[in-house]
């Protein structure tokens, strides 16, 4: 049966090294700090590289520079154009005195009523004063105007009796108001 | 501590270990960490940028198409030009009231100048659209601007018949420049003479000119006089100074089928022995054909008859003005096809006035060469 001695393991135990372990623990903590030093230098030259890049794409941008300053001058041009359409549409809406206005009025008239005085202001209403034969021949040209659609308004002022004593003859003026029909004023968004 | 202190290794290995630890904490945060951000930064940029590189090279690729749409803008923006030039000349507007006025005969007695206003278009916008109510606000805008409105409200006082007052409308109708009759007011006499007011807006848009007055006129170059108050010898001198501004080149009116001028007509503005006419209450169509450079060479077709002649001109614009009238009930089917053959290097500009939004009356049908609708 063989021995065991129990203290021989005691005996064998290597004894801590401090200078050998510091030597050790040094060439660890430099390798440590030349992988992070490796790492700060790689980034670094990996960003470089992405910067050269980046002066070679603005370089090439700059070739076509041309391009954004035609885009620019185009997307001005539309909105010049747009706003001036605008200014157009506008103004044309708003200027209600026109030959159709009065083509308007003329077709609503019958022989026997005719007009004495005509006003037409710009936000669209119109003093209207004439005469005719007998008051229902006024009332069908009121009536005709509203038939017309291009009034939303129209009202009698006053239909008074005008009676000649020389010629026994008499007809009758009248005073009307009326609105015109406004259009739609362009909203220019 | 005893002097026969010895550091264990488990401890030496910890202190070791906190010394790595702190060293990368160290470097990582001072070093590498802003590194990684600055790469990260700029790989980000790097991206971007090929990406607007990328689109840059597809959108150079298509730069004659960009090209070919700022000379379209630019023609467009010069038809818009005719009717609203960029410059405001008070001596164009009374030259067309003139001519007008002895064109339809009706007696202009009296022009009053309302004053030359400038503002901002929104402040036009805001003017025009409150007119006649209260609460209207006009600011003043700094002049010089592109969006800068110059306009001047006019009153005519005139006298006439009522077939002089239409035809003086009309004539504004069909010019090229715009003008816009804003309020009207008409008296009539006993023995049928009218007289009354109205009320005109002119305006341009643009930058005022650097130079006074930043815009030719066509007038007469002065003799000179040694006396400037002698009076003048009855029909003695001076020139005719008739200058037709912002009129037509041609014109294209279209009426209602229920008014004795019905149909369409087509002409040579002024010129009334040019035009050509049809009374039929059908869409028909009509052709016009303009050649030459110095001298253009024309020939109109309206619904088979056809007029030719001669038109000289050194406007880079040749103008046709479409007045259409309002339909008087839904069987009115009157209107016209426009076909228009431009070889003159020029620019033709079709102004089309009052026409059916819903139905239109006017249609600018095949082209050739650069023709506008203005």
């Amino acid at each position: 049966m063989r021995d065991i001695n129990l203290l021989e393991g005691l005996g064998s135990r290597k004894k801590f090294d401090v200078k050998k372990s510091a030597r050790r623990a040094a060439i660890a903590v430099v390798i440590v700090a030349l992988l992070l030093g490796g790492a700060v230098f790689g980034l670094r030259y990996l960003n470089d590289q992405y910067k050269q890049q980046l002066a070679d794409i603005s370089a090439e941008m700059a070739q076509y520079k041309e391009i954004g300053e035609l885009k620019n001058t185009i997307t001005d041009k539309r909105q010049l154009i747009d706003s001036l359409k605008v200014l157009l549409d506008t103004a044309d809406v708003t200027s209600r005195v026109d030959s159709a206005f009065f083509e308007t009025i003329s077709n609503a008239l019958s022989s026997s009523v005719y007009l004495t005085s005509l006003a037409l202001n710009e936000d669209g209403t119109v003093s209207l004063a004439g005469k005719g034969v007998t008051r229902e021949d006024i009332t069908y040209f009121i009536y005709s105007l509203k038939l017309s659609g291009a009034f939303k308004d129209i009202s009698f002022s006053v239909i008074s009796q005008e009676k000649n004593e020389t010629t026994d003859t008499g007809l009758f003026g009248f005073a009307a108001t009326a609105v015109l029909v406004s259009e739609e004023v362009p909203s220019g968004e | 501590m005893s002097r026969n202190y010895s550091i264990s290794k488990s401890e030496f290995v910890l202190i070791v270990v906190l010394i790595i630890v702190a060293l990368i904490v160290v470097i990582g945060n001072y070093f590498v960490l802003p590194a990684w951000q600055e790469l990260s930064q700029t790989r980000e940029l790097h991206a971007r940028q090929t990406q607007q590189l990328e689109n840059l090279r597809r959108e150079h690729g298509k730069i004659d198409t960009y090209r070919e749409q700022e000379a379209q803008l630019d023609e467009e923006i010069a038809a818009i030009g005719v009717s609203i030039p960029s410059y405001y000349a008070q001596e164009e507007i009374v030259a067309a009231i003139s001519s007008a006025s002895q064109e339809s005969r009706l007696d202009v007695v009296n022009i009053t100048f309302g004053g030359r206003v400038v503002q901002s278009k929104d402040a036009f916008l805001n003017q025009l659209k409150n007119a006649g109510k209260s609460g209207g606000e006009a600011i003043s805008a700094a002049a010089g601007g592109p969006d800068t409105v110059t306009a001047e409200q006019l009153t005519l006082n005139v006298s006439g018949s009522f077939d002089e007052y239409m035809r003086f409308l009309s004539i504004f109708e069909l010019s090229s420049r715009r003008v816009f009759f804003r309020s009207a007011t008409l008296s009539a006499a006993p023995d049928g003479k009218l007289t009354g007011t109205m009320n005109l807006l002119v305006f341009s848009v643009g930058e005022l000119p650097e130079t006074f007055p930043g815009y030719a006129y066509d007038a007469p170059v002065p003799s000179g006089r040694e006396d400037p108050f002698e009076p003048f010898d009855r029909g003695a001198g001076g020139g005719s100074g008739a200058v037709q501004t912002g009129a037509p080149d041609f014109y294209v009116i279209i009426s209602s089928s229920l008014d004795n001028d019905s149909g369409v007509q087509m002409g040579r503005y002024p010129i009334s022995a040019t035009q050509v006419s049809t009374d039929k209450n059908a869409h028909v169509t009509a052709a016009l054909t303009l050649s030459g450079s110095d001298v253009i060479s024309f020939s109109y077709t309206l619904d088979g008859k056809t007029y030719s002649g001669t038109l000289e001109s050194e406007k880079d614009t040749i103008t046709i003005s479409v007045l259409s009238r309002a339909r008087k009930s839904a069987d009115d089917n009157v209107g016209v096809t426009l076909d228009v053959t431009n070889d003159t290097g020029r620019t033709v500009v079709v102004s089309v006035r009052n026409d059916d939004a819903i139905n239109p009356r006017f249609k600018l049908g095949t082209t050739r060469g650069t023709v506008l609708l203005g």
